[in-house]
């Protein structure tokens, strides 16, 4: 490389680095990957697959007692999915182990989970988005972060708790979660960027919407959903978990079987 | 660029060793770019200027535009008082957090006249929030969630202005597609998975209603003509 090249390469390479967001420390780069900071719904219902069918059969439709409670992050809270999703296992866990949620019940009389409360369930968020050590590293938390964070949380009032891995990959064991859902118990998803949809039934046809969840997210898995449709040019079988997002404004999605996720674990306490 | 990643290639492909090599197979295969870029070779100097001024002008870029694009206005009002610009907000530009008062006071103390359920006497576990602009800390939407117990049902109300688009409530949006009237209002409607949802508008305000585990959208109306009852 010639000289004027050098300084070519050298002054394009200055000019370029204020766009390369390329600033952080090389240990939090290093782990930018695989941490889970939540994101944004984008391109929210811009792609919609038209099902049109003959016949449809609802094979399966399941979800945990009262599916979960619908808590998102506030004001506050950067890229706080990991307490989010803790706070909505032990929101969930609170109706069978009392006072996982000290002084306050995550739930009506009727079984129906309250909505997030300002003082109690706001109070468990952060107190969760601190034990994971969100945004200390880097942005975001760790699986390892995640796990610990909440498990710190749970012993804390007296519990323990057990994450039994459900596969990686494209290798989720999706028998083994619909026999954790039918126990009623929770899984937790740590998902890379990807679709989670919305299933609008009309007369002889279904919408399947999708929106795109933008960054690295955890959310938790309470249900299943398999529908089966006679087509006119044959069958169509579709599986899904159900999932709350953690996102406000759409608190629970469809998350195809079959769709990457990074880790799933069956969530235990007792 | 890509004509040198070509000769690059199948320099590498034959096997071509030597600098001159190199220079006479291309002279051979490419004879018209080497032409050209002979003719066109420009003195030391002369490119030296271009390059630098080249640098200059993307410096200029760098130092006016962008300062101008991240500073320039662009909180157009249109909050929940505010004024009529459109203004579509993502979930960067605001926050959603719990506020003390419920939306019927929040109607009165700012005298606005939008409509909202008033159950304050026999519903339960009020919740309100508040979308707040990053920015300027205007208010861009009310939400109120009511627990029924009568019913056992978890309503969610939530309001903006018709010239204000909160992405997260674009996800209803989306998802409403089916149509129906009551009182001469449009109302678009969805009941899918865990909710039933609806959203219409009425003298610039747009409403949105989800019953949680609802599964019928006559209840969804009901709703919709108590709201415009309380006009």
């Amino acid at each position: 490389m010639n000289k004027t090249n050098r300084i070519k390469t050298i002054a394009l390479l200055l000019l370029c680095l204020p766009f390369c967001g390329g600033w952080s420390s090389t240990p939090a780069a290093a782990e930018q990957s695989d941490r889970y900071v939540g994101g944004e719904l984008i391109g929210t219902y811009a792609s919609s697959e038209t099902i049109p069918y003959v016949s449809k059969q609802v094979v399966d439709d399941i979800s945990t007692a009262n599916s979960t409670p619908k808590y998102f992050a506030v004001n506050g809270m950067q890229n706080g999915c990991g307490a989010v999703a803790g706070g909505i296992i032990i929101g969930f866990y609170d109706k069978y182990y009392a006072n996982l949620i000290p002084g306050w019940d995550s739930y009506y009389s009727t079984g129906r989970y309250k909505g997030q409360d300002g003082t109690y369930v706001q109070g468990l968020l952060f107190d969760l988005y601190d034990k994971m050590q969100t945004n200390v590293v880097a942005p975001g938390v760790s699986e390892s972060e995640f796990k610990n964070g909440l498990q710190s949380c749970v012993v804390d009032h007296g519990y323990n708790i057990q994450y039994t891995s459900l596969g990686a990959g494209n290798n989720f064991n999706y028998s083994t979660f619909k026999t954790a859902v039918n126990n009623n118990q929770l899984t937790v998803l740590f998902v890379e960027p990807s679709n989670i949809y919305s299933l609008e039934p009309f007369e002889n046809e279904d919408i399947l919407v999708s929106s795109t969840i933008n960054g690295n997210h955890i959310m938790v898995a309470y249900g299943y959903y398999e529908v089966k449709y006679t087509l006119s040019n044959g069958t169509r079988t579709d599986k899904y978990l159900y999932v709350a997002t953690g996102l406000s404004g759409s608190s629970t999605a469809l998350y195809k079987v079959g769709s990457y996720v990074n880790a799933a674990y069956k969530v235990t306490i007792n | 660029m890509r004509v040198e990643k070509k000769l690059n290639k199948a320099i590498k492909q034959d096997g071509i060793d030597t600098q001159s090599e190199i220079l006479e197979e291309l002279k051979r295969r490419y004879p018209q770019y080497v032409k050209q870029s002979d003719k066109k070779q420009a003195p030391v100097k002369k490119r030296r200027f271009a390059f630098i001024s080249a640098i200059a002008a993307a410096a200029v870029c760098v130092a006016v535009i962008v300062p101008c694009v991240v500073l320039l206005p662009r909180n157009n009002g249109g909050g929940i008082g505010g004024k009529e610009n459109i203004r579509y907000c993502t979930q960067g530009e605001y926050d959603k957090g719990n506020v003390e008062y419920t939306i019927g006071e929040y109607r009165e103390t700012n005298n606005l006249n939008f409509l909202y359920f008033d159950w304050y006497e026999f519903g339960e576990d009020f919740r309100t929030f508040c979308y707040t602009s990053n920015s300027d800390n205007e208010v861009l939407g009310l939400e109120e969630q009511t627990y029924l117990p009568q019913s056992d049902e978890f309503v969610q109300l939530s309001i903006t202005k018709t010239n204000v688009y909160l992405d997260v409530l674009d996800l209803i949006i989306g998802k409403c597609q089916n149509e129906d009237y009551v009182d001469n209002h449009k109302v678009a409607w969805s009941v899918a998975g865990e909710y039933a949802t609806c959203i219409f508008e009425n003298s610039g305000y747009r409403y949105f209603i989800q019953i949680e585990q609802g599964k019928d959208e006559n209840r969804l109306f009901e709703l919709v003509a108590e709201l415009l009852d309380t006009k």
